[in-house]
């Protein structure tokens, strides 16, 4: 038997003693020095090989609605005036545009399996009616960051980044419309950018490339005869398994040309961050913005998610002590809708310091910012179910996009804004989901 | 009791009938030409009908069909506006609030019913389900001997539930990353199992006094040239967080993961009135707690606690922890940062005072440390034990026996069948050989070619999935071998022992009599601690204990010690009802329950000394007894500020009477927060100005009078008899906890519902088998299942309703034998 202490709490998200060790250790000792690693140096991107700077496209989630009557700007156009929720983006004005309207038509269709909450994740970026597969619950499609990657991913170390504070709250699926699992360690994370690349480091890693790739190779051709015994209805869960495998095999494949590659380190001074700071979660989401700046402007990837919060979300350091979904039942109670308003505006506090990291990184002539399309929404309305979205869309996409303006899209599927910003990063992709075409005006 | 329980059997009978649940309703197809259709008819078709239909819904012709989800969909959206009162439209009449309930109650019954037969899968003739991840650990903890880290974060991704089960074999689902897992997972097992290499050193570790503090100037010399470096130790007061400079801890550099045994000595002090010193070991690294106790000993008896760890490669930051919350003594001290910072018992310095009186008692859980070590990794023997037991020939049979392809096959074979829990094929074996070939072809040894084909083994679909069935045939029954691996991961979360893979080879198992011998035998092993533990951590939703942890302005009682010791006492509970084998009336109302002295601190029950959980006698003053008064539970369906007689309300039906209510619909009002310039007002008025609205009544009425009985218990479950409400004018209300069932039984309050409950015994008998069902079919059970659950729950009333005698007879159902 095993003979280690038995834990009593082997899912707790929270591993130590509240008061005794994070009052120390959380935010202040762990994720500051690396925090201040980034800002205390001007911070120049990696050069590209080709020349022109790469296109980067980044989807932020906020999660179960927005207060929109402090949201949504009350005229479009350029001379929109930034709504107190909106008001921590005031030095970025010029590269946001508001966008009002959008229809996610496919997170509204009823759903017996998956409640409003679930739909809200789920569909965020895969637009899919999770219902529409006859004779199957919950049936997810690819989401656009994993379809993103199935075209640029390869040429990153990293094919997509996707990040999240909570770690079982994905919003990716694989073509399959299997979940795809978030990265939440900030340790992890930054072992993932930064491999080990000595010559020792490589001869073991081809070693354990070709161990792993026999043994992949046995597993699938044993999942293969059994398979083929099998009727198409009792073949699911094998076709899972193996196409799962043979992803896993795809992207050893992929890394191991990576291996040949020249060695990409974090920029000087760059201090391995700590374990997730748990309970402070401005901390924790800031960390993870930083990670994805590191490993934008190393151009370890071109695609990132965040999940910046979920459903039981609680924020009582800015006086917000229920959780951010019992504010959306706010049963038309000012006090609850403030609250909500409130949350809102932290969260895009957390947005506007990431815009501020980006903005510090120089590339070329431009900086970070100007090179990427950031997508920053939530799947559903203020009440569980409006038409009208919270949506923002920042940077310039590199001059393909001309952003400060408050833009009303009518009504157009969600999925066209995604179009858009794949063929702004130079992707031929015309169908996603239920879109109608690549969205214009912006 | 005696009596009581004759008179119950007797009222067993009749009481049977009666567990026809919403489920049997909602199969009941004259519910729906009789109430839906009317209804329908009557308030929806003139908009939804064969003239108009807006909204693209036509209801008139819509089917009872809830295995299609799009027609489920429809019939949730019905039911979302009908409960809503946004349908019929407001210039319409509204419809009776008893006859949208019935139609409410109708829908939610049968997409309850359409959701488990979907997890059923009648039609494939073959059924897949993967280990959990802590089945996963037990397996290879079984096949190897080693541990893999499956709960780290860098370990096996998290397993989805469905109504707190975890083993649900269509929710669980595959990524990439779990194969990858599992890749390294095997290969990190099979390293430490197979001894490639001469045995790798052991790393020994040793941080003294001055090793623990890190103290930067030459120290040590100058106490070694005082004579006095033995007699230094360091302090551990509350909140110091830790020894060595802060965020950082002793480092450790594991290079071979394994096993490592770790002592720490010291001296505890408990101040009087106050609470043991309670020791944390804190791998900061990977996130896990690596011992956790209460100490006591004397400063000048000072104590050695022993305990092994499993650690993995890499850096490691050990804390040394003094977990007891309360306010921080170092703050008030005035310890000179580079001067002498240990407490030493022949020189005390004026700081050192003011942890200890004038009398030189503590005035806080002092801990007092000599030093630390640890060693490893710990092998029992040199090849290790899983090593000799697949290379028969030895390190030395080279000479006599060749390391051939038979040889390979000898080994990949027995390992593959105890690994796949059934006899192999040969196809596969062969394939495995020849990638053991293969491997040794790019110039791997013997054993490291092999141990790449056990790898495989271990990441092939036969080991990582519970297989049921025969591919193209409809065999209803399980075979002996399905029976034995159903068995083990029900009972031991773990693949079968030597002796159920003889019996399921010889196909004696399913023999009757065999088998009930087996399940007797299975639970009186300790690994049945599996059973003991998960299946009331899943039934009873333990693992949302602390999910929303109480506010520590508002509980400053509240501390992580509390929140294990809840849920030790709901688990611990649970075992001691299983191995005694006592009636399940137990969870209902009971004399006696677990505790520990945390616990019994919390609960204002004096007398009980130490950590240690144990049975303590209880009397009517306590307020305690069954499960539905415990901590755990009232605790888990509180929140951060107050205790939720609606959530509360809804684990009684779920987790003890079976009968989930529907979900709420959306925009549902929540409850109003308090006003400063009214009288104070309890939840329950709040609650009841909410049931006044008829939209929210019909689910209500049945939820919240099983919330409110508890209203005693605060939102972490201390007693109280009135209910603290932070603003408005005047008293606080006093707590009113009566109610009436609805069927119109009345109680006063927890304890007379608790009777209520306990004359209903058959129900909750019935209840708790679907939960066992469901743990151990790894699926919903639906209405086809109805007529097994039931004689599973009536073949234990004569006896008296006992755990065990449930656990068996579902066993020896034809529902556990059936696919």
């Amino acid at each position: 038997m095993n003979s280690r202490p038995h834990s009593l709490r082997p899912h707790s998200p929270r591993p130590l003693s509240r008061r005794s060790v994070l009052r120390g250790a959380a935010g202040a000792l762990i994720s500051l020095p690396f925090l201040e690693a980034l800002t205390s140096r001007s911070l120049v991107a990696a050069e590209p090989a080709g020349g022109t700077r790469p296109i980067r496209l980044l989807w932020l989630h906020s999660e179960s609605g927005i207060w929109m009557p402090q949201w949504k700007p009350t005229t479009t156009g350029t001379n929109f005036a930034l709504t107190p929720t909106l008001e921590p983006l005031a030095p970025y004005r010029s590269e946001i545009s508001v966008l009002s309207g959008l229809f996610h038509a496919n997170a509204f269709k009823r759903n017996a399996q998956a409640g409003r909450h679930v739909q809200d994740g789920m569909c965020h970026l895969t637009a899919t009616d999770l219902g529409g597969t006859p004779g199957v619950a919950v049936k997810n499609g690819i989401s656009v960051d994993q379809l993103a990657a199935e075209t640029i991913g390869e040429k990153t170390r990293v094919p997509v980044l996707n990040l999240s504070i909570d770690r079982n709250a994905t919003m990716s699926f694989s073509a399959g419309g299997t979940p795809v699992p978030v990265d939440w360690d900030p340790r992890e994370i930054f072992s993932r950018l930064f491999a080990d690349n000595s010559p020792d480091a490589k001869k073991l890693a081809e070693a354990r490339y070709l161990q792993q790739r026999s043994v992949l190779d046995d597993v699938m051709e044993t999942t293969r005869d059994l398979s083929t015994k099998l009727g198409t209805t009792d073949r699911q869960k094998l076709d899972e398994y193996l196409s799962t495998v043979r992803e896993v095999e795809r992207r050893a494949t992929v890394t191991r040309t990576w291996a040949d590659r020249p060695a990409v380190s974090a920029p000087e001074g760059t201090k391995p961050p700590g374990p997730p700071p748990d309970k402070d979660r401005t901390a924790y989401v800031r960390l993870l913005m930083d990670l994805m700046v590191l490993a934008l402007q190393t151009d370890q990837t071109r695609l990132a998610t965040l999940r910046l919060g979920f459903m039981g979300c609680m924020y009582p350091d800015i006086g917000c002590p229920d959780s951010y979904h019992n504010y959306t039942h706010h049963d038309f109670k000012a006090d609850k809708q403030a609250a909500m308003a409130k949350v809102d505006q932290h969260r895009i506090a957390h947005l506007a310091y990431f815009l501020g990291k980006l903005k510090a990184v120089k590339e070329g002539e431009h900086d970070l910012l100007h090179h990427c399309v950031i997508h920053y929404g939530t799947g559903m309305g203020a009440d569980h179910e409006t038409t009208d979205l919270a949506n923002l869309v920042i940077g310039r996409g590199g001059g393909a996009l001309k952003p400060g303006q408050h833009l009303d899209c009518k009504g157009k599927p969600l999925a066209d804004l995604y179009v858009r910003m794949m063929a702004t990063a130079g992707m031929p992709i015309k169908v996603f989901a239920d879109s109608s075409g690549a969205l214009s005006g912006l | 009791m005696a009596t009581a329980l004759r008179s119950l059997v007797r009222a067993v009978l009749p009481c049977l009938a009666l567990l026809v649940s919403p489920r049997a309703a909602a199969a009941d197809s004259a519910a729906f030409d009789h109430v839906v259709k009317p209804f329908l008819a009557t308030h929806c078709t003139s908009c939804h009908g064969e003239k108009k239909q807006k909204g693209d819904l036509r209801l008139d012709t819509i089917a009872s069909d809830f295995a299609s989800p799009a027609t489920a969909g429809h019939w949730m959206e019905v039911m979302e506006r009908i409960n809503s009162g946004d349908m019929p439209p407001k210039k319409e009449a509204r419809p009776p609030a008893g006859d949208i309930a019935k139609v409410a109650d109708w829908i939610t019954g049968q997409l309850t019913e359409a959701d488990r037969a979907r997890q059923r899968n009648d039609h494939a003739s073959v059924t897949y389900s993967r280990l959990t991840r802590e089945e996963y650990r037990n397996s290879i903890r079984d096949l190897l001997g080693v541990t893999v880290d499956v709960f780290d974060p860098t370990g096996l991704p998290e397993d989805p539930a469905w109504h707190g089960f975890e083993r649900i074999g269509s929710v669980l689902t595959l990524s990439p990353a779990h194969i990858e897992k599992y890749l390294t997972a095997a290969d990190q097992a099979l390293s430490e199992a197979i001894a490639l290499d001469k045995q790798p050193e052991l790393l020994r570790e040793k941080f003294d006094a001055v090793g623990m503090r890190r103290v930067q100037h030459n120290l040590r010399d100058s106490l070694t040239a005082q004579g006095v470096l033995d007699q230094v130790r360091v302090d551990v007061v509350p909140n110091n967080t830790f020894i060595g400079h802060p965020g950082e801890g002793n480092d450790v550099h594991v290079k071979v993961s394994g096993e490592y045994r770790f002592r720490v000595k010291l001296s505890a002090l408990r101040p009087e009135g106050g609470r043991a010193p309670r020791l944390l070991v804190y791998a900061a690294s990977i996130s896990r707690a690596l011992y956790e106790g209460d100490v006591e000993a004397p400063i000048d008896q000072p104590t050695t606690i022993e305990f092994t760890a499993h650690l993995p490669v890499g850096r490691h930051q050990i804390r040394l922890i003094n977990a007891v919350p309360g306010p921080r003594p170092e703050d008030r001290r005035s310890r000179p940062i580079n001067g002498s910072p240990f407490f030493t018992l022949k020189r005390r310095l004026p700081w050192q005072m003011k942890l200890t009186d004038e009398v030189g008692k503590p005035m806080w859980p002092l801990m007092v440390a000599d030093f630390w070590d640890l060693e490893g990794p710990v092998q029992t023997s040199w090849p290790p034990p899983a090593h000799q037991q697949l290379f028969t020939r030895g390190p030395d049979a080279a000479k006599d026996a060749p390391k051939d392809a038979a040889y390979a096959r000898d080994i990949i074979s027995r390992f593959a069948a105890r690994a796949w829990r059934r006899p192999v094929d040969t196809n596969e074996i062969e394939r495995l050989v020849r990638l053991a070939e293969k491997d040794q072809g790019l110039g791997n040894s013997f054993e490291a070619s092999v141990k790449t084909a056990l790898q495989a083994v271990l990441c092939s679909p036969r080991f990582l999935f519970l297989a049921e069935g025969s591919a193209g045939k409809a065999r209803a029954q399980l075979d002996a071998w399905e029976l034995a691996s159903r068995l083990s991961y029900f009972l031991w979360s773990t693949l079968p022992d030597d002796q159920l893979t003889r019996l399921a080879a010889s196909g004696q198992l399913v023999d009757q009599s065999v088998l009930r011998g087996e399940v007797r035998r299975m639970l009186s092993d300790g690994k049945a601690a599996a059973f003991a533990e998960s299946f009331p951590r899943q039934w009873l939703r333990l693992r949302q204990v602390g999910m929303f942890a109480p506010d520590s302005k508002l509980y400053p009682d509240y501390d992580d010690h509390l929140q294990s010791s809840m849920i030790a006492e709901s688990i611990g509970y649970f075992r001691e009802v299983l191995t005694n084998n006592l009636s399940v009336r137990e969870f209902l109302a009971s004399d006696w329950t677990m505790l520990n002295e945390r616990l019994a601190t919390h609960y204002g029950i004096s007398g009980v000394h130490g950590d240690a959980m144990r049975r303590v006698a209880l009397k009517p003053d306590d307020h305690r007894g069954g499960l539905l008064t415990q901590g755990a539970i009232l605790s888990m369906t509180s929140d951060g500020t107050r205790h939720r007689p609606v959530h509360r309300g809804v684990w009684v039906l779920e987790a003890i009477i079976g009968k989930p209510p529907p979900p709420p619909p959306a925009n549902v009002p929540a409850i109003a927060s308090d006003k400063k310039d009214q009288p104070k007002q309890g939840l329950r008025a709040k609650l009841e100005a909410h049931r006044a609205d008829e939209r929210c009544a019909s689910c209500h009425a049945k939820i919240d009078p099983l919330g409110l009985a508890f209203d005693h218990y605060d939102a972490i479950g201390r007693w109280r008899t009135q209910e603290k409400v932070q603003e408005g004018s005047g008293d606080d209300p006093k707590i009113d906890a009566s109610g009436e069932l609805i069927d119109g039984r009345k109680f006063k309050d927890h304890a007379e519902l608790k009777q209520l409950l306990v004359t209903d015994l058959p129900h909750f008998a019935a209840a708790l088998t679907d939960h066992l069902a469901t743990y151990a079919l790894r699926r919903g059970m639906s209405f086809a299942d109805r007529k097994d659950l039931h004689a599973v729950a009536a073949a234990c009333a004569a006896n008296g309703w006992r755990l065990g005698d449930l656990v068996e007879h579902l066993v020896l159902s034809d529902l556990f034998q059936r696919r």
